[in-house]
């Protein structure tokens, strides 16, 4: 008899598990995330450089250099694919006579994921330049973070020089995808 | 032979037994659909150089269940978890409950309008007592959004599940 008792009781409890009800319901989450290409300037005030007086007469003239900008860029691209940054100035624009405006990239401090390589410096012209090239998927980050621009403001021939030959050029960055 | 008889009769007596006190429930889907969430420049926190916004969420009443259980006064509880197709490890998924609770009725596991995160593993995120009851509204949250994680374009999937058990415990 106390078997009996025993055993209504093993059943009674797989009875309970047995009749546990139970339903569901589902819905599906998706993230979709697309290309980002997106490029600024620290800062985008006038940069100004002049021509520079030798100290002993007989010396070159010299030309100023600025690296006070930086690049700041977030891509995402599709896989195996890359983008450059490139550097042109406006149709109409020129350096002074007996001069060449030159860029660099002298530096790339990224923060995440692959920001490039720098291609070397460049003489601006009309024509879209490379200045960066390998840009994957990454972020440079802000403030004091980015690809380092230095300009150099180059004498190739001091007998075209003119007192007072000023010119104001607009330098384009465009990142881009490799071509 | 008259103990083969008593066991046929309690073989019989359990089985009346349980169909008198089997429990049903029933999950009410008033509101589970897709969330499908895109990721683009917009969603950058600052100029270029920045990362995204770390996160995205759904309106609190984006998931509405109710449960319909029988017999009344039947305990219960709704477990959550996800089952990826194509969901990385960097991003985290979570769920709160948005609306007061019942007192004995109902009850938010992790508490009215704080996060737990869902996993692959089933966990409780609300339980009750009750014949039927709506109002079991679900908020949604991903976190991890960020190209420092190695985010890549691309679609990533998974699929949240709610189980309305009873009895519980």
């Amino acid at each position: 008899m106390k078997r009996l008792a025993l055993s209504f009781i093993v059943l009674m409890s797989i009875l309970g598990i047995v009749y546990a009800a139970n339903d569901t319901a589902s819905h599906q989450v998706t993230m979709n995330v697309l290309e980002v290409v997106i490029i600024d300037l620290n800062d985008t005030s006038t940069v100004t450089l002049q021509t520079n007086a030798p100290a002993v007469g007989g010396d070159p003239v010299t030309g100023d250099t600025d690296s006070s900008k930086r690049l700041q860029y977030t891509s995402l691209v599709p896989a195996g694919q890359s983008r450059r940054i490139t550097a042109n100035w406006g149709v109409a624009d020129s350096a002074p006579a007996g001069t060449s405006l030159r860029v660099e990239i002298t530096a790339i401090n990224g923060v995440a994921g692959n920001c490039g390589t720098a291609a070397g410096q460049i003489t601006l012209s009309n024509v879209a330049q490379n200045i960066i090239t390998g840009i994957g998927s990454c972020r440079t980050g802000t403030g004091a973070n980015g690809a380092t621009v230095t300009y150099t403001f180059s004498i190739d021939d001091v007998s075209q020089l003119e007192v007072g030959d000023s010119r104001t050029v607009t330098v384009t960055f465009t990142l881009t995808d490799a071509s | 032979m008259a103990l083969r008889h008593l066991g046929l009769v309690l073989v019989w007596a359990v089985f009346l037994i349980g169909s008198i006190f089997s429990q049903t429930i029933n999950l009410l889907e008033n509101s589970v659909v897709n969330w499908n969430i895109t990721v683009s420049a917009t969603d950058l926190s600052g100029p270029g150089g920045s990362d995204f916004i770390n996160f995205k969420e759904t309106a609190a009443n984006f998931v509405h269940l109710g449960v319909d259980v029988n017999p009344n006064n039947t305990a219960w509880q709704i477990t959550i978890h996800r089952v990826d197709t194509n969901w990385p490890s960097f991003l985290r998924l979570y769920a709160r409950g948005t609306l007061p609770a019942n007192g004995a009725r109902f009850t938010w596991t992790w508490g009215q309008n704080v996060y737990g995160e869902v996993t692959t593993v089933a966990k409780q995120i609300c339980y009750g007592r009750r014949d039927r009851l709506t109002g079991i509204n679900i908020q949604l949250r991903v976190e991890g959004i960020s190209v420092d994680n190695g985010l890549a374009i691309g679609n990533y999937v998974t699929t949240i599940v709610y189980t309305a058990i009873a009895p519980y415990p």
